[in-house]
């Protein structure tokens, strides 16, 4: 489990380069707002993309990965606060794309997933590899 | 700005915004993404500096939305775990 930008960019690169793996990664804010994203790779291709397309954050991580840190850094971070039901919403999400798209093996076609609980609004988002935008 | 509702009305189409968890089919056909950006900041808190998508394709502030377009302004993604 990790928990910033850095570090989840590390695993997703990682991904990128094997043949078959499923990469599940939420997160949240302090608030309400929290979001899912389902990175997907068979035979050597894309299912869906890599976050970093769609997600400049990850591309120049506006944190650092904890294990470059030393410990006086470390020890500097704040703990920071978060709502435990919307982390628990993280969770429940996380858990249904595990189970839509490993265990009943449907296309990842929700690839991300954006909710806020405050406002009560979820909404999913192809990320598709292969999608291709249709203005028609 | 009263040309661009004018040619908004003339056109009469919508395109399809989203930012975030909201989305909605608006009439803003006609308006730059700059102008987008401006009149939804305050509904749904887009900042300033949040980059608009169609598709894959990052836009130009300056491009003028058309009918149909789908239109994501870049949201980012929860950090804590």
């Amino acid at each position: 489990m990790v928990d910033n930008f850095a570090a989840r960019k590390v695993i997703f690169d990682a991904a990128s380069k094997l043949d078959n793996v499923d990469v599940f990664t939420g997160g949240n804010d302090d608030a309400y707002f929290g979001s899912v994203y389902h990175y997907q790779r068979r035979n050597g291709q894309d299912v869906t993309d890599h976050p970093v397309t769609m997600h400049p954050e990850y591309e120049n991580p506006p944190d650092r990965n904890p294990g470059e840190l030393s410990c006086q850094e470390r020890a500097k971070i704040e703990g920071g606060t978060q709502i435990l039901a919307t982390n628990m919403a993280v969770a429940s999400f996380l858990l249904a794309r595990v189970q839509k798209t490993i265990v009943n093996e449907e296309k990842p076609t929700e690839g991300e997933i954006y909710f806020d609980l405050g406002v009560g609004k979820a909404e999913s988002y192809d990320r598709s590899a292969s999608r291709v935008e249709v203005n028609a | 700005m009263q040309n661009i509702e004018n040619q908004n009305q003339e056109q009469g189409g919508v395109a399809n915004l989203r930012y975030g968890p909201y989305s909605q089919a608006s009439s803003i056909v006609g308006k730059t993404v700059k102008e987008v950006r401006e009149q939804f900041a305050g509904k749904w808190g887009i900042p300033t500096d949040a980059t608009a998508y169609r598709g894959k394709d990052k836009m130009d502030e300056n491009y003028v939305i058309q009918a149909n377009d789908n239109l994501e302004f870049h949201r980012r993604a929860g950090e804590k775990g």
